[in-house]
């Protein structure tokens, strides 16, 4: 028992030590500096204060591009989803019993995973040219392989027994397999899409930027013309365009997991609601723009593999500052450094917009905040914070901290709304005071909890981190969209397997870590 | 003639676990059989083979004169159409109302379109709501299955069979997860249904007492092999304890 304790606490001081270290080098290697902050951060300020207050006579102008924006993530999100239907069970274990399928299915989608949406994207333009339909296409693809991921771990996880019970009433594997496994899924599957529906919008909104259609175009152009009041009165659309998605989104699922008290809403609020998602998808699908026949399309695409297959070995062993593995290491730093610190934010708001240690105007405001904060695009991030840093992976792991805290503090709030306040009852009663009883249940309760939600949007900054160098803000972006443009394909191709090696080391310790 | 015949079955599974051996019994139309033993015993190897879930590896199965293994799949299919089975848990889909997983019994007669559509004829639809008032639980037809109680559960489980219109009812522990009052309401429906339709009911039971209650026979298995068959009231004390490996 003895023996176990020690072994357990030794644990905890290694991934202490190791957290601890890893933030350390990570500030070494993207220069990060608490004097640079503090001397230059009011340049962050007045970067906002340019922005706002916007000018909302620019408004009009905002809705055209801005519902092309909403289009491409729904068409996106729906085809995406739909063809991940079919593939996320034909990668499920229990389902489909070629194994080599299986295989070849998670290796297709480990590799898109790792390429971030925007590199999607501009591949897409070269292949089927400028426009709405690369954007779509981009966020389509993405879409696919997180849901046939989250999809097929889903089906794994269900029980067969319906299933078999029907196969053996002779009618056959696949009307069982519709009645029973197909159904069991279909809530959970779609309360994901509706999720990833919310991200594609945000994600949507940048695609511009390498011209994949969408208000990102806008946005772009008002920066490079210094119309500042113009950015922010498209940042107040766009804040109004995901509090609606989002709030849609939130009713749809309630409905979905049948969490609606009112009978009304159960039956002729779910119908409207289906009538309502199919006319706006159609909307969506139709209005997408027919990709551009001039474009090169096949033979880049072919040009891209051929790179991926042959890629440049000497630029990818290359140990000097802009070889393949320095490039991957600063890129893992700004992930950890961004992280670590979007983390630590995160937390103190997350508590001050938590309904059970604030009174509800207070909690409600830094609701709204983290809100705000969640809606600005990364790469405006990514300008905002050059001005303060300087180019350099310092603005990298500002951009990161800052795009962090959305997710993090909008699952530590549940957690914190969630917790059980048994404990924190009982020790309050038993005389113990604020600090002991944070010390003593707040944090052993929460603290696992929050350290999964850290881990997860690390996995994601790490490919988040590899688009910060479209702004300038460091990692391995910078490169990647240089060599794309000058259509070398073989370091593109050292660079994407740098990165799918990356994000599968990662992964592999993640799982490991999670097992130990 | 007989409904079921089983001559020199065996099942060895891929991993060297052999389940049954050499098992040989008929059951008569309209016979209500229990099989006990163990835990382990091979009950249930021989329910799933008896329905086809599994095949045997050796020996063969009857039904109706029809040896199952020579079939072909549509004549297999045509054939377990009418053997219905209930489960010890249930196997409902649990987000689908009681009365869809009832339908979900005719699912057979179905194409594939009506199936992923979800049409079912008005006959299906009256029949379904029939055997739901037979099992008694017509009043929560539009109650998810998660909703409802073990011994509704089995309830819809054994409304889902009758669907089929079945000749053969087989039963794998379908009391094992319930209650002892909610047990013998459930095994009541089974003899009433059984006489009702003349059922053939093949059922396995680690409850003596209920197997001695309900049948009419009761077949014995100990390690994979049949060590009593005998008519319920010819069992004798010393035999039923022989099953369960006491002297």
């Amino acid at each position: 028992m003895c023996e176990i304790k020690r072994t357990i606490k030794y644990k905890n001081w290694i991934i202490t030590f190791l957290v601890l270290a890893a933030l350390i080098i990570s500030c070494r290697i993207t220069g990060f500096s608490m004097t640079v902050l503090t001397k230059r951060g009011n340049r962050f300020t007045e970067f906002v204060l340019k922005m706002f207050p916007a000018d909302l006579a620019y408004g009009g102008k905002v809705m055209q591009p801005l519902i092309s924006t909403i289009q491409m993530s729904v068409a996106g999100t729906l085809i995406g989803a739909g063809i991940a239907l079919l593939t996320s069970f034909l990668s499920a274990g229990n389902v489909c019993e070629s194994r080599a399928l299986r295989l070849l299915i998670k290796l297709v989608v480990q590799a898109v995973r790792t390429i971030p949406v925007l590199i999607i994207a501009l591949i897409a333009t070269f292949a089927f040219g400028i426009g709405t339909f690369a954007g779509t296409f981009a966020l389509a693809l993405y879409t696919w392989a997180i849901l046939t991921r989250i999809g097929s771990e889903d089906i794994e996880t269900l029980s067969m027994g319906a299933f078999e019970a029907l196969t053996v009433t002779g009618c056959g594997k696949v009307k069982a397999f519709i009645r029973t496994l197909f159904v069991d899924m279909l809530p959970g599957y779609l309360t994901n899409a509706l999720y990833l529906l919310e991200t594609n919008v945000r994600h949507a909104s940048i695609l511009g930027y390498v011209g994949a259609g969408g208000i990102g175009l806008l946005l772009n152009e008002k920066i490079a013309w210094r119309e500042y009041e113009k950015v922010g009165t498209i940042l107040i659309a766009l804040f109004f365009a995901v509090i609606i998605v989002e709030g849609f989104s939130w009713l749809f699922a309630r409905i979905l997991e049948g969490n609606v008290k009112k009978n009304w809403l159960r039956t002729a609020g779910k119908r409207a609601l289906w009538i309502l998602l199919g006319v706006v998808s159609i909307w969506s699908v139709c209005s997408i723009e027919r990709p551009d026949s001039s474009a090169l399309g096949m033979k880049v695409v072919r040009s891209i593999m051929d790179g991926i297959v042959h890629p440049d070995w000497n630029y990818f062993f290359s140990n000097g500052k802009d070889g393949v593995t320095w490039l991957l290491l600063e890129t893992v730093c700004i992930a950890v450094a961004g992280t670590l610190l979007g983390a630590v934010i995160a937390a103190v708001l997350s508590f001050l917009g938590s309904k059970r240690f604030m009174p509800w105007p207070v909690a409600g405001f830094f609701r709204v905040i983290v809100m705000a904060i969640r809606t600005v695009p990364v790469l405006i991030y990514g300008i905002m914070f050059l001005r303060v840093t300087g180019p350099g992976s310092f603005a990298g792991v500002l951009t990161l901290a800052v795009t962090s805290i959305g997710l993090i503090a909008k699952r530590f709030t549940v957690s914190i709304d969630r917790m059980d306040m048994s404990a924190w009852n009982a020790y309050s009663a038993m005389g113990v005071n604020v600090i002991g009883r944070i010390k003593y249940c707040l944090i052993p309760e929460l603290f696992p909890q929050f350290a999964s939600a850290v881990f997860y949007r690390f996995d994601v900054n790490i490919r988040g981190a590899s688009i910060l160098g479209l702004v300038g803000a460091g990692g391995i972006g910078a490169p990647l969209i240089t060599y794309m443009n000058q259509y070398r394909w073989d370091a593109v191709g050292a660079i994407l397997l740098g990165l799918f090696a990356l994000v599968l080391v990662i992964e592999l310790v993640s799982a490991w870590v999670r097992r130990a | 003639m007989s409904k079921v015949h089983v001559e020199h079955l065996g099942k060895t599974y891929k991993n060297g676990v052999r389940a049954l051996e050499d098992v040989s019994f008929e059951v008569q139309e309209g016979e209500f059989v229990s099989f006990i033993g163990m835990s382990g015993a091979g009950k249930t190897s021989l329910i799933r083979m008896l329905n086809g879930m599994l095949v045997p590896t050796s020996g063969t199965i009857h039904i109706d004169n029809q040896e199952i293994g020579r079939l072909n799949r549509r004549e297999k299919r045509s054939v377990q159409k009418h053997i219905g089975t209930i489960y010890q848990d249930f196997c409902l889909v649990d987000g689908l109302t009681c009365y869809e997983n009832v339908l979900n019994g005719c699912l057979g007669n179905q194409n594939i379109f009506q199936t992923l559509v979800g049409i079912f004829t008005k006959e299906q639809r009256e029949y379904a709501s029939l055997v739901l008032k037979q099992v008694g639980l017509l009043d929560k037809k539009d109650v998810k299955a998660k909703e409802l109680s073990g011994g509704q559960k089995q309830r819809t489980a054994i409304a889902r069979s009758m669907m089929q219109q079945p000749q053969i009812l087989l039963a794998d522990e379908p009391v094992a997860s319930l209650d002892p009052y909610t047990s013998e309401q459930i095994l009541e429906l089974l003899k009433k249904l059984q006489k009702q339709y003349h059922l053939t009911v093949i059922i396995n039971s680690h409850n003596v007492e209920a197997s001695l209650k309900y049948s009419d026979r009761i077949i014995g298995i100990k390690e994979g092999r049949v060590v009593l068959d005998k008519q319920v009231n010819e069992v004798s004390e010393e035999e039923l304890k022989l099953v369960y490996g006491m002297k």
